[in-house]
């Protein structure tokens, strides 16, 4: 497996969404490559930063006016 | 894209995630739009992607490829510089990868979820979120480099 194989499996990895063969040779490949692992482990991090940086939550009541909002444009609209 | 979403919002109905999402990414819509950017965008996006050499090792120096600033603390990375950089790089990105991004990543959606959302095929929403945290993560590490 090459480095740009393994960072293209690197989505499907963290989702635990591969075979466990493919987990197996991907994780052979982290072992034994040190500038994949490096990636892995900033890829990661970037991952819950970037969750981190937007999570603004909404007010409850303002999203019940969207949510009613949403539903009567949905009724006129079909 | 409004009239999109309030199509889907009935099967989304009572998922907290729509509100929040709604909001941010028509903001975001208007906003790309309002600035023209969207191509300038997505080809400053593909400059942010890794690049590999031949054999299919990445390109650049032993340390910048061995770079990994994970391990700083998440309040340090949050605050000051580096979350200013990351607020840019999150900025821009084009639109339609930030709502990949969002829908997936903030507010945890699956892709099979976020792809009826956004009417895309899933390997489009994999495609998208992969490139959208590949570039943010290479914001990142131009900013906070090797470790010294
Ligand atoms: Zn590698």
């Amino acid at each position: 497996m090459t480095c740009r194989e393994a960072i293209e499996l690197m989505l499907d990895y963290l989702d635990a969404a591969l075979s466990p063969p493919s987990v197996e040779e991907l994780e052979r490949h982290f072992a034994a490559c040190a500038p994949c692992r490096a990636y892995l482990a900033t890829y990661k991090k970037t991952k819950a930063l970037a969750a981190e940086a937007n999570r603004v939550e909404m007010p409850d009541e303002m999203k019940r006016r969207l949510r009613r909002f949403l539903l009567e444009q949905l009724r006129n609209t079909t | 894209m409004f009239l999109t979403v309030c199509r889907k919002s009935d099967s989304f109905e009572g998922r907290a995630a729509l509100g929040s999402w709604i909001y941010r990414v028509t903001a975001n819509a208007a906003l790309n739009k309002r600035r023209g950017k969207r191509q300038e965008l997505e080809t400053s996006l593909e400059e942010q992607l890794p690049r590999f050499k031949e054999d299919g090792h990445r390109e650049g120096d032993r340390a910048w490829v061995l770079a990994d600033w994970s391990q700083n603390p998440e309040r340090a990375l949050l605050s000051g510089e580096t979350r200013a950089v990351l607020g840019r790089a999150l900025d821009a990105l084009p639109e339609h990868y930030r709502a990949v991004l969002t829908l997936r990543d903030v507010d945890e959606l699956s892709n099979e979820e976020t792809a009826e959302i956004l009417g895309e095929s899933v390997a489009s929403v994999k495609s998208r979120l992969h490139r959208a945290r590949m570039a943010l993560r290479e914001q990142l590490t131009r900013h906070l480099g090797p470790r010294t």
